[in-house]
Protein backbone atom coordinates (compact mmCIF):
# COMPACT_ATOMS: atom_id res chain seq x y z
CA UNK A 1 0.00 0.00 0.00
CA UNK A 2 1.11 3.43 -0.93
CA UNK A 3 2.24 5.44 2.45
CA UNK A 4 0.32 8.36 3.26
CA UNK A 5 2.98 9.99 5.02
CA UNK A 6 7.28 9.45 5.25
CA UNK A 7 8.01 9.19 8.69
CA UNK A 8 11.91 9.21 8.10
CA UNK A 9 11.15 12.46 6.28
CA UNK A 10 9.12 14.15 8.98
CA UNK A 11 11.67 12.80 11.68
CA UNK A 12 14.31 14.20 10.05
CA UNK A 13 12.42 17.37 10.06
CA UNK A 14 11.74 17.88 13.65
CA UNK A 15 15.72 17.08 14.68
CA UNK A 16 14.32 12.95 15.03
CA UNK A 17 12.20 14.92 18.56
CA UNK A 18 9.37 11.91 18.62
CA UNK A 19 8.13 13.56 21.42
CA UNK A 20 7.40 16.90 19.45
CA UNK A 21 6.35 14.56 16.60
CA UNK A 22 3.63 12.92 18.46
CA UNK A 23 2.12 16.55 19.53
CA UNK A 24 2.35 18.32 16.07
CA UNK A 25 0.27 14.75 14.93
CA UNK A 26 -1.82 15.45 17.83
CA UNK A 27 -2.24 19.52 16.80
CA UNK A 28 -3.59 18.19 13.43
CA UNK A 29 -5.44 15.70 14.25
CA UNK A 30 -7.24 18.05 16.56
CA UNK A 31 -7.07 20.93 14.11
CA UNK A 32 -8.99 18.61 10.60
CA UNK A 33 -12.78 18.70 11.11
CA UNK A 34 -12.98 22.54 11.19
CA UNK A 35 -10.40 22.75 8.58
CA UNK A 36 -12.05 20.21 6.56
CA UNK A 37 -15.57 21.76 7.35
CA UNK A 38 -14.87 24.97 6.15
CA UNK A 39 -13.49 23.27 3.28
CA UNK A 40 -16.54 21.69 1.96
CA UNK A 41 -19.12 25.04 3.09
CA UNK A 42 -16.34 26.96 0.70
CA UNK A 43 -16.91 24.33 -1.68
CA UNK A 44 -20.69 24.15 -1.53
CA UNK A 45 -20.82 28.34 -1.17
CA UNK A 46 -18.71 28.60 -4.32
CA UNK A 47 -16.92 31.21 -2.14
CA UNK A 48 -13.51 30.98 -4.04
CA UNK A 49 -10.99 32.85 -1.43
CA UNK A 50 -12.35 31.12 1.43
CA UNK A 51 -11.83 27.46 -0.35
CA UNK A 52 -8.07 29.09 -1.19
CA UNK A 53 -7.02 29.95 2.09
CA UNK A 54 -7.95 26.43 3.59
CA UNK A 55 -6.99 24.38 0.72
CA UNK A 56 -3.58 26.35 1.56
CA UNK A 57 -3.64 26.13 5.46
CA UNK A 58 -4.03 22.19 4.63
CA UNK A 59 -1.31 21.90 2.33
CA UNK A 60 1.06 23.41 4.88
CA UNK A 61 -0.06 21.08 7.61
CA UNK A 62 0.31 18.00 4.97
CA UNK A 63 3.30 18.91 3.71
CA UNK A 64 4.86 19.13 6.99
CA UNK A 65 4.32 15.56 7.53
CA UNK A 66 5.15 14.46 4.02
CA UNK A 67 1.90 14.00 2.68
CA UNK A 68 1.81 14.32 -0.77
CA UNK A 69 -1.09 12.54 -1.81
CA UNK A 70 -3.07 15.14 0.64
CA UNK A 71 -0.77 17.71 -0.38
CA UNK A 72 -1.35 17.60 -4.14
CA UNK A 73 -5.06 17.94 -3.84
CA UNK A 74 -5.08 20.40 -1.94
CA UNK A 75 -2.67 22.54 -4.06
CA UNK A 76 -5.26 21.61 -7.18
CA UNK A 77 -8.16 22.95 -4.85
CA UNK A 78 -6.04 26.14 -3.88
CA UNK A 79 -5.42 26.91 -7.37
CA UNK A 80 -9.00 26.32 -8.16
CA UNK A 81 -9.83 28.96 -5.36
CA UNK A 82 -7.38 31.62 -7.06
CA UNK A 83 -8.39 31.26 -10.37
CA UNK A 84 -12.39 31.07 -9.51
CA UNK A 85 -13.13 27.86 -11.39
CA UNK A 86 -14.76 25.35 -9.43
CA UNK A 87 -15.93 22.97 -12.24
CA UNK A 88 -14.24 19.90 -10.67
CA UNK A 89 -13.85 20.97 -7.11
CA UNK A 90 -16.17 18.30 -6.03
CA UNK A 91 -14.49 15.53 -8.14
CA UNK A 92 -11.02 17.10 -6.23
CA UNK A 93 -13.26 16.97 -2.63
CA UNK A 94 -13.83 13.62 -2.78
CA UNK A 95 -10.61 12.38 -3.79
CA UNK A 96 -8.95 14.59 -1.23
CA UNK A 97 -11.45 13.12 1.84
CA UNK A 98 -10.23 9.60 1.02
CA UNK A 99 -6.89 10.58 1.16
CA UNK A 100 -7.45 12.57 4.24
CA UNK A 101 -8.77 9.32 5.66
CA UNK A 102 -5.85 7.78 5.34
CA UNK A 103 -3.47 10.24 5.98
CA UNK A 104 -5.72 10.36 9.85
CA UNK A 105 -5.21 6.82 10.08
CA UNK A 106 -1.27 7.50 9.81
CA UNK A 107 -1.24 10.23 12.13
CA UNK A 108 -3.39 8.74 15.06
CA UNK A 109 -0.85 5.45 15.30
CA UNK A 110 1.61 8.30 15.01
CA UNK A 111 0.20 10.33 17.72
CA UNK A 112 -1.07 7.21 19.77
CA UNK A 113 2.24 4.85 19.76
CA UNK A 114 5.22 7.48 19.30
CA UNK A 115 5.50 5.70 14.99
CA UNK A 116 7.02 2.52 14.19
CA UNK A 117 10.57 2.87 14.30
CA UNK A 118 10.75 3.47 18.10
CA UNK A 119 12.50 0.35 19.23
CA UNK A 120 11.57 1.16 22.95
CA UNK A 121 8.69 0.87 22.57
CA UNK A 122 7.67 -2.03 20.63
CA UNK B 1 17.30 37.25 21.71
CA UNK B 2 13.94 37.32 21.27
CA UNK B 3 11.78 36.76 18.26
CA UNK B 4 8.80 37.78 17.17
CA UNK B 5 6.41 34.87 15.31
CA UNK B 6 3.57 35.88 13.27
CA UNK B 7 1.60 32.37 12.03
CA UNK B 8 -1.85 31.70 12.19
CA UNK B 9 -1.80 27.83 11.98
CA UNK B 10 -1.89 26.10 15.37
CA UNK B 11 0.71 23.87 13.78
CA UNK B 12 3.50 26.03 12.57
CA UNK B 13 3.32 27.83 16.24
CA UNK B 14 3.52 25.44 18.32
CA UNK B 15 6.72 23.92 15.90
CA UNK B 16 8.09 27.27 15.90
CA UNK B 17 7.68 27.72 19.48
CA UNK B 18 9.03 24.55 20.51
CA UNK B 19 12.05 24.49 18.20
CA UNK B 20 13.19 28.49 19.06
CA UNK B 21 13.07 28.01 22.47
CA UNK B 22 14.56 25.34 22.80
CA UNK B 23 17.57 27.29 20.43
CA UNK B 24 17.40 29.40 22.91
CA UNK B 25 15.12 32.09 21.57
CA UNK B 26 12.31 34.00 23.78
CA UNK B 27 9.66 33.33 21.21
CA UNK B 28 6.76 36.03 20.88
CA UNK B 29 3.73 34.41 18.96
CA UNK B 30 1.08 36.33 17.22
CA UNK B 31 -1.61 34.93 15.23
CA UNK B 32 -2.20 38.11 12.68
CA UNK B 33 -0.38 41.06 10.91
CA UNK B 34 -2.34 43.70 13.22
CA UNK B 35 -0.84 42.21 16.66
CA UNK B 36 2.67 41.57 14.64
CA UNK B 37 2.29 45.34 13.99
CA UNK B 38 1.32 46.08 17.34
CA UNK B 39 4.35 44.24 18.85
CA UNK B 40 6.96 46.38 17.10
CA UNK B 41 5.40 49.21 18.69
CA UNK B 42 5.49 48.45 22.29
CA UNK B 43 9.21 49.44 24.14
CA UNK B 44 11.84 47.50 23.41
CA UNK B 45 10.60 44.95 20.68
CA UNK B 46 11.73 42.18 19.01
CA UNK B 47 14.26 42.46 16.14
CA UNK B 48 14.13 39.54 14.66
CA UNK B 49 10.88 38.37 13.01
CA UNK B 50 9.44 35.60 11.37
CA UNK B 51 5.97 36.26 9.23
CA UNK B 52 3.74 33.73 7.65
CA UNK B 53 2.94 35.41 4.23
CA UNK B 54 -0.80 34.27 3.67
CA UNK B 55 -2.99 35.07 7.48
CA UNK B 56 -6.13 36.38 7.30
CA UNK B 57 -6.35 40.31 7.78
CA UNK B 58 -3.15 41.47 6.46
CA UNK B 59 -0.99 39.01 4.43
CA UNK B 60 2.79 38.80 5.63
CA UNK B 61 3.74 41.33 2.69
CA UNK B 62 1.38 44.17 3.20
CA UNK B 63 2.66 43.46 7.16
CA UNK B 64 6.49 43.81 5.80
CA UNK B 65 5.97 47.04 3.80
CA UNK B 66 4.14 48.77 6.80
CA UNK B 67 7.30 47.60 9.01
CA UNK B 68 8.94 49.32 6.95
CA UNK B 69 7.44 52.46 5.47
CA UNK B 70 7.12 53.08 9.36
CA UNK B 71 11.00 52.95 9.35
CA UNK B 72 10.93 52.35 12.72
CA UNK B 73 14.13 51.86 15.65
CA UNK B 74 16.20 49.92 15.71
CA UNK B 75 15.70 47.62 12.34
CA UNK B 76 13.63 44.23 12.47
CA UNK B 77 14.86 41.53 10.59
CA UNK B 78 11.91 39.83 8.69
CA UNK B 79 11.87 36.07 7.35
CA UNK B 80 8.77 35.36 5.61
CA UNK B 81 7.82 31.99 5.48
CA UNK B 82 6.01 30.87 2.38
CA UNK B 83 4.38 27.99 1.21
CA UNK B 84 4.84 29.25 -2.09
CA UNK B 85 7.76 28.82 -4.00
CA UNK B 86 6.93 30.43 -7.47
CA UNK B 87 9.69 32.65 -8.20
CA UNK B 88 7.67 35.47 -8.67
CA UNK B 89 6.08 35.30 -5.23
CA UNK B 90 9.51 35.34 -3.99
CA UNK B 91 10.53 38.11 -5.81
CA UNK B 92 7.04 40.02 -4.82
CA UNK B 93 8.07 38.91 -0.53
CA UNK B 94 12.11 40.65 -1.67
CA UNK B 95 10.43 43.85 -3.01
CA UNK B 96 8.36 44.30 -0.16
CA UNK B 97 11.74 44.25 2.01
CA UNK B 98 11.71 41.52 3.61
CA UNK B 99 15.45 40.13 4.00
CA UNK B 100 14.89 36.42 4.17
CA UNK B 101 12.65 33.89 3.19
CA UNK B 102 12.06 29.91 3.88
CA UNK B 103 9.61 27.49 2.37
CA UNK B 104 7.04 25.53 4.43
CA UNK B 105 7.70 22.99 5.05
CA UNK B 106 11.22 24.01 6.08
CA UNK B 107 14.21 21.78 7.36
CA UNK B 108 15.05 22.94 10.99
CA UNK B 109 18.53 23.32 10.59
CA UNK B 110 18.45 25.81 7.51
CA UNK B 111 15.86 27.36 9.50
CA UNK B 112 18.09 28.08 12.46
CA UNK B 113 20.91 29.01 10.19
CA UNK B 114 18.93 31.62 8.33
CA UNK B 115 17.97 32.98 11.71
CA UNK B 116 21.80 32.65 12.81
CA UNK B 117 22.41 34.89 9.89
CA UNK B 118 19.82 37.48 10.75
CA UNK B 119 21.44 37.97 13.97
CA UNK B 120 24.71 38.30 12.48
CA UNK B 121 23.11 41.39 10.37
CA UNK B 122 21.52 42.62 13.79
CA UNK B 123 24.59 42.39 15.54
CA UNK B 124 26.49 44.50 13.11
CA UNK B 125 23.96 47.57 12.52
CA UNK B 126 24.16 47.27 16.72
CA UNK B 127 27.58 47.88 16.43
CA UNK B 128 27.55 50.50 14.05
CA UNK B 129 24.60 52.16 15.89
CA UNK B 130 26.71 52.60 18.84
CA UNK B 131 29.77 53.51 17.76
CA UNK B 132 27.45 56.19 15.86
CA UNK B 133 26.08 57.05 19.36
CA UNK B 134 29.53 57.60 20.62
CA UNK B 135 31.21 59.75 17.65
CA UNK B 136 28.20 61.60 17.60
CA UNK B 137 28.47 62.23 21.48
CA UNK B 138 31.92 63.32 21.12
CA UNK B 139 31.50 65.62 18.35
CA UNK B 140 28.58 67.68 20.15
CA UNK B 141 30.82 67.61 23.66
CA UNK B 142 33.76 69.18 25.46
CA UNK B 143 36.28 66.27 26.38
CA UNK B 144 38.19 68.72 29.22
CA UNK B 145 34.52 69.47 30.71
CA UNK B 146 31.76 67.04 29.44
CA UNK B 147 29.53 69.98 28.79
CA UNK B 148 28.62 70.36 25.60
CA UNK B 149 30.48 72.14 23.34
CA UNK B 150 30.19 75.16 20.92
CA UNK B 151 28.84 73.27 18.21
CA UNK B 152 26.58 70.85 20.48
CA UNK B 153 24.57 73.90 22.23
CA UNK B 154 23.92 75.74 19.28
CA UNK B 155 22.04 73.28 18.13
CA UNK B 156 20.26 73.24 20.77
CA UNK B 157 20.04 76.84 21.05
CA UNK B 158 19.01 76.45 17.46
CA UNK B 159 16.00 74.13 18.22
CA UNK B 160 14.93 76.15 21.09
CA UNK B 161 14.72 79.14 19.17
CA UNK B 162 12.86 77.43 16.41
CA UNK B 163 10.05 76.18 18.92
CA UNK B 164 9.91 79.38 21.28
CA UNK B 165 8.88 80.93 18.38
CA UNK B 166 6.79 78.16 16.77
CA UNK B 167 4.73 78.18 20.39
CA UNK B 168 5.00 81.70 20.93
CA UNK B 169 7.10 81.50 24.02
CA UNK B 170 8.92 83.74 25.54
CA UNK B 171 12.93 82.53 25.93
CA UNK B 172 16.04 83.29 27.92
CA UNK B 173 19.54 82.53 27.07
CA UNK B 174 22.73 84.11 28.61
CA UNK B 175 26.74 84.11 27.44
CA UNK B 176 29.41 84.13 30.59
CA UNK B 177 32.74 84.60 31.10
CA UNK B 178 35.72 83.43 33.78
CA UNK B 179 36.90 86.98 34.58
CA UNK B 180 40.72 87.08 34.49
CA UNK B 181 41.05 83.43 33.58
CA UNK B 182 44.70 84.26 32.01
CA UNK B 183 46.02 85.22 35.23
CA UNK B 184 44.47 81.86 36.68
CA UNK B 185 46.76 80.22 33.99
CA UNK B 186 49.86 82.63 34.32
CA UNK B 187 49.94 81.90 38.15
CA UNK B 188 48.55 78.59 38.81
CA UNK B 189 50.14 76.75 35.36
CA UNK B 190 47.40 75.09 32.82
CA UNK B 191 46.63 72.18 34.69
CA UNK B 192 45.48 74.26 37.10
CA UNK B 193 43.47 76.60 34.56
CA UNK B 194 41.62 72.92 33.12
CA UNK B 195 40.69 72.12 36.76
CA UNK B 196 38.66 75.67 37.15
CA UNK B 197 37.27 75.21 34.12
CA UNK B 198 35.84 71.70 34.89
CA UNK B 199 34.94 72.83 38.29
CA UNK B 200 32.87 75.64 36.68
CA UNK B 201 31.12 73.43 34.08
CA UNK B 202 30.13 70.99 37.36
CA UNK B 203 29.16 74.31 39.00
CA UNK B 204 27.31 75.69 36.63
CA UNK B 205 25.77 72.21 35.52
CA UNK B 206 24.25 71.59 39.15
CA UNK B 207 23.13 75.60 39.17
CA UNK B 208 20.63 75.17 36.46
CA UNK B 209 17.64 73.68 35.38
CA UNK B 210 16.98 70.20 33.93
CA UNK B 211 16.02 71.08 30.75
CA UNK B 212 18.67 74.11 30.37
CA UNK B 213 21.35 73.51 28.76
CA UNK B 214 24.89 74.64 29.14
CA UNK B 215 28.16 74.47 26.64
CA UNK B 216 31.33 75.62 26.39
CA UNK B 217 31.61 78.36 24.12
CA UNK B 218 35.06 79.08 23.78
CA UNK B 219 37.97 79.06 26.10
CA UNK B 220 36.45 80.25 29.20
CA UNK B 221 33.38 81.22 27.60
CA UNK B 222 30.28 79.60 28.15
CA UNK B 223 26.57 79.26 26.83
CA UNK B 224 23.75 78.99 28.68
CA UNK B 225 20.70 77.92 26.84
CA UNK B 226 16.86 78.50 29.06
CA UNK B 227 13.90 78.24 27.07
CA UNK B 228 10.73 80.15 28.70
CA UNK B 229 12.23 82.15 30.99
CA UNK B 230 11.20 85.82 30.58
CA UNK B 231 13.16 88.75 31.52
CA UNK B 232 13.12 88.28 35.49
CA UNK B 233 13.48 84.95 35.63
CA UNK B 234 15.71 84.79 33.31
CA UNK B 235 17.91 87.31 34.97
CA UNK B 236 17.35 85.90 38.24
CA UNK B 237 18.58 82.33 36.74
CA UNK B 238 21.48 84.17 35.74
CA UNK B 239 22.28 85.88 39.45
CA UNK B 240 22.29 82.59 40.68
CA UNK B 241 25.32 81.17 38.05
CA UNK B 242 26.87 83.86 39.01
CA UNK B 243 26.88 83.30 42.61
CA UNK B 244 27.67 80.00 42.16
CA UNK B 245 31.00 80.24 40.99
CA UNK B 246 31.82 83.50 43.06
CA UNK B 247 30.69 82.74 46.19
CA UNK B 248 32.76 79.77 47.42
CA UNK B 249 36.41 79.83 46.41
CA UNK B 250 37.90 76.74 44.45
CA UNK B 251 39.66 74.42 46.08
CA UNK B 252 41.91 72.86 43.34
CA UNK B 253 44.79 71.09 43.91
CA UNK B 254 45.26 72.37 47.66
CA UNK B 255 45.18 75.80 46.56
CA UNK B 256 41.96 77.82 47.40
CA UNK B 257 41.46 80.39 44.02
CA UNK B 258 38.77 82.76 43.87
CA UNK B 259 37.20 82.48 40.58
CA UNK B 260 34.29 85.03 39.94
CA UNK B 261 32.04 85.32 36.54
CA UNK B 262 30.41 87.75 34.17
CA UNK B 263 27.11 87.12 32.46
CA UNK B 264 25.30 88.98 29.39
CA UNK B 265 21.95 87.59 29.33
CA UNK B 266 19.26 88.17 26.53
CA UNK B 267 15.46 87.32 26.56
CA UNK B 268 12.83 87.68 24.08
CA UNK B 269 9.26 87.95 25.25
CA UNK B 270 6.19 85.78 23.34
CA UNK B 271 5.87 87.09 19.93
CA UNK B 272 9.10 87.62 18.54
CA UNK B 273 10.42 86.38 15.71
CA UNK B 274 14.31 87.19 15.71
CA UNK B 275 16.95 84.99 14.32
CA UNK B 276 19.03 82.65 16.83
CA UNK B 277 22.52 85.27 15.79
CA UNK B 278 20.21 88.36 17.11
CA UNK B 279 19.89 86.55 19.93
CA UNK B 280 23.40 85.87 20.13
CA UNK B 281 24.57 89.16 19.96
CA UNK B 282 22.68 91.34 22.43
CA UNK B 283 24.03 88.34 25.00
CA UNK B 284 27.24 89.27 24.04
CA UNK B 285 26.93 93.18 24.01
CA UNK B 286 25.25 92.23 27.73
CA UNK B 287 28.88 90.19 28.75
CA UNK B 288 30.58 93.05 27.84
CA UNK B 289 28.71 95.83 29.65
CA UNK B 290 29.04 93.68 32.52
CA UNK B 291 33.13 93.50 31.97
CA UNK B 292 33.13 96.80 31.58
CA UNK B 293 31.11 97.76 35.10
CA UNK B 294 33.68 96.12 36.48
CA UNK B 295 33.29 92.24 36.30
CA UNK B 296 31.58 89.57 38.79
CA UNK B 297 28.24 91.17 37.80
CA UNK B 298 24.93 90.18 35.32
CA UNK B 299 23.96 92.77 32.26
CA UNK B 300 20.77 92.62 30.52
CA UNK B 301 20.48 92.97 26.87
CA UNK B 302 18.22 96.45 26.25
CA UNK B 303 15.22 95.44 24.33
CA UNK B 304 15.00 94.03 20.78
CA UNK B 305 14.18 96.10 17.62
CA UNK B 306 10.85 97.10 17.23
CA UNK B 307 11.00 94.99 13.70
CA UNK B 308 12.09 92.08 15.93
CA UNK B 309 8.81 91.89 17.44
CA UNK B 310 6.74 92.81 14.22
CA UNK B 311 8.16 91.24 11.59
CA UNK B 312 4.86 90.13 9.58
CA UNK B 313 3.85 86.53 8.65
CA UNK B 314 5.65 85.59 5.54
CA UNK B 315 2.42 85.55 3.86
CA UNK B 316 1.23 89.01 4.77
CA UNK B 317 4.38 90.80 3.53
CA UNK B 318 3.24 94.56 2.35
CA UNK B 319 5.22 95.11 -0.84
CA UNK B 320 7.55 98.46 -0.95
Amino acid sequence: MRKSIDTSVVLARVGSDKVLLRELAGIFLQECPKTLSEMRDAITGEDCNSLMRTAHTLKGRAAFFGADPVCKLALRLERMGRTHRLADSQKAWAALEAEIGQLKSALTALASEGGHEDPGRR
Amino acid sequence: MKILVADDDPLYCRLLETVLTRWGYQVMLVHDGESFLGVLQEKDPPRLAILNWLMPGMDGIEVCREVRKRKEKPYTYILLLTARSQRRDIVAGLKAEVDDYLIKPFDFGELRERLQAGSRILNLQMELVNEREELRRQATHDALTGLLNRFGVLEILEKEVVRAIREGNSFGMAISDIDNFKQVNDTYGHAIGDAVLCETGNRMRASVRSYDAVGRYGGEEFLIVMPGLDEPAALLAAERLRACIGNDPFKVAGAHIRITMSLGVATRAPGWRGTMDSVIQAADHALYRAKAAGRNRVEIASAPDSAEMTAPEPGNAVLP
